[in-house]
């Protein structure tokens, strides 16, 4: 097991051997990995402090005077606020900015609901050339960040507080691709993030349980969203369920929803989200209070399939 | 310096013509904070080296930089009348699509940011050159602006340097009135700026302020806070909050201003 925010910046540091690129981070580098990157490359860490406005005018400002790649890392619910200077400075001129944010989900745990981000997938998805990202496992982590060093245009992606499940990646990290973890054609499970690993017992329950064949896709790529797979889907399975440690609006429901809308044969969708806002307690705990557990989504499931 | 500053003084005049012309025909823009600082603009151009960035953080004052590129040879002078229409290059607040044009602004405070950014950059790259941003004195009350003030200190720019188009007025009336930013001599000093405080539509005193050797900053950003008089050139604007915009000039307005610019 291993957090995602401590892979992003041991990769970081593999990467920065062969490639020029420059990091911003907001006084979190113990808190987004970076601190590995600044141990060996001290002079490439612009520290800007506690401004993430600024944060982001800098981050471009570098881009424009070196083009180079700049990451900005920091935590997913305080680099919301330099939202706006983004918008402008770095998603208008498509400057080649990467957003790098720990602390995504309630898997941020005891610091509760002021720092856990339930928001930010729906929040960058707005913007029109942002990609958004929200790798599941140590692994993929370490090849999506390969991927999106070398993506030229600004990116968001999710890293993780807390140690994730190791889950077998290979191969290079493809942005806007999903992953068929487990086939099925009853239903489908798509998940992002965190819950992907959650998705896989939940659908190891569905089937020990009541026989239901659940697909499992991980989705790391919201957006630009794998249109293809949910298309599949909607000719294939009788619903998909979402999954995601983000709040009910503009994450991963909305975006496979309105994907699954653009289809001939929409399907409905159970979302499974966080409601309203997060709380203090262990990420296991939350989970639990939060009723997004792989056992709550197997009674939801259960609950849908009898009403088909 | 004297010729050459009767130079300045008549692009001056001529970019606040176009100014003026643009927003008219545009039936939109803002007058009074375009004017003020024509004077800077205009001398900030004239220094200017392909190896120095400017940044209008004040991004509405749009108009009066494209005037200002029109002087310089940086944009042909028929592309004025496009000022604000659909699929102009010249659109309402500074776009990249503009050749010239380093960042987008029009939302304040984000210029200042970019260019204490690119500030870095060119310190990290090595290269040469100076950043130059002009904001307004409204625009100060953005807490981004004070984020920038600490983090170009902090990170010793003296390739940076800031004009405050310090005209007094915001939107609806006086900075004063509004949300005070004052005292700002004291506020960029503590902020460990080398500040410079000047009449900012006096072109001598213009050429005064930015003639100080870089060397002499020993490792400080500087500041120069220009007082202007809003709707500078046009006697029935001058000082008026009013003029700020986004507002029609009717072709009387326009007629008696041109009159008082010739």
């Amino acid at each position: 097991m291993q957090a995602l925010r401590e892979v992003f910046g041991q990769t970081l540091v593999e990467l920065a051997a062969n490639n020029e690129f420059l990091v911003v981070d907001c006084d979190v580098k113990g808190g987004t990995g970076v601190h590995h990157f600044a141990k060996v490359y001290p002079n490439r860490l612009i520290q800007v402090g506690i401004a993430e406005q600024n944060a982001f005018g800098v981050a471009a400002g570098l881009n424009i005077a070196t083009s180079l790649p700049i990451f900005v890392t920091g935590f997913a619910t305080f680099l919301m606020r330099g939202w706006e200077v983004a918008r402008l400075s770095v998603d208008y001129g498509n400057r080649n900015v990467k957003i790098i944010a720990s602390h995504g989900g309630l898997d941020t745990g005891e610091d509760g609901a002021s720092n856990q981000c339930l928001e930010d997938f729906s929040c960058w998805r707005t913007l029109p050339n942002f990609v958004v990202i929200s790798p599941s496992s140590p692994a993929q982590m370490k090849a999506a960040t390969k991927t999106v060093l070398e993506y030229k245009g600004p990116v968001y992606m999710r890293s993780g507080r807390s140690p994730w499940n190791e889950m077998p990646f290979e191969g290079e990290f493809k942005i806007g691709k999903s992953y068929t973890l487990r086939e099925g054609n009853d239903i489908a499970i798509i998940a992002t993030g965190k819950m992907v690993w959650y998705a896989l017992k939940a659908a190891e329950l569905l089937y020990l349980s009541r026989g239901i064949h659940a697909r499992v896709i991980d989705m790391p790529t919201l957006k630009p969203i794998d249109h293809s797979a949910i298309l599949s889907c909607c000719n294939e399975v009788k619903f998909i369920v979402t999954y995601e440690d983000h709040g009910r609006f503009g994450g991963l429901n909305d975006a496979v929803g309105n994907s699954v809308l653009q289809t001939r044969h929409p399907i409905p969708i159970l979302p499974i989200y966080v409601e309203g806002h997060g709380r203090s307690g262990d990420p296991d705990d939350l989970m639990k209070v939060y009723h997004i557990t792989p056992e709550d989504v197997c009674r939801e499931v259960i609950w849908e399939w009898e009403h088909l | 310096m004297q010729d050459n500053r009767n130079v300045l003084e008549e692009k001056a005049r001529h970019i606040r013509r176009a100014t003026l012309l643009q927003i008219h025909r545009a039936k939109s823009g803002h007058p009074g904070g375009a004017l003020s600082c024509v004077d800077l603009l205009t001398f900030a151009y004239s220094i200017k080296t392909p190896e120095d960035f400017f940044v209008l953080s004040k991004g509405h004052a749009a108009p009066a930089l494209y005037a200002v590129f029109v002087e310089y040879g940086l944009l042909d002078e028929a592309s004025l009348v496009t000022f604000r229409q659909v699929n102009s290059k010249l659109q309402g607040h500074p776009t990249t699509e503009l050749p010239g044009i380093v960042t987008p602004t029009g939302s304040l405070g984000q210029g200042a940011s970019v260019g204490v950014g690119i500030a870095m950059g060119l310190k990290y790259a090595k290269k040469p050159g100076r950043v130059i941003c002009l904001l307004g004195d409204g625009e100060l009350q953005e807490g981004i602006v004070w984020e920038v003030a600490m983090c170009a200190a902090h990170w010793h720019l003296d390739n940076l340097l800031f004009i405050i188009d310090y005209n007094g007025l915001q939107s609806d009336a006086k900075v004063w009135d509004t949300m005070r930013v004052q005292p700002l001599w004291d506020k960029f000093k503590a902020f460990n700026w080398y500040v410079k405080e000047i009449d900012g539509n006096r072109m001598d005193d213009i050429e005064m302020a930015f003639s100080i050797p870089i060397d002499t900053l020993v490792t400080h950003p500087m500041v120069i806070l220009a007082h202007t008089t809003k709707g500078k050139g046009v006697s029935f604007m001058e000082g008026k909050a009013e003029f700020h915009g986004s507002m029609k000039l009717t072709d009387n307005q326009l007629r008696l201003a041109l009159q008082e610019l010739s």
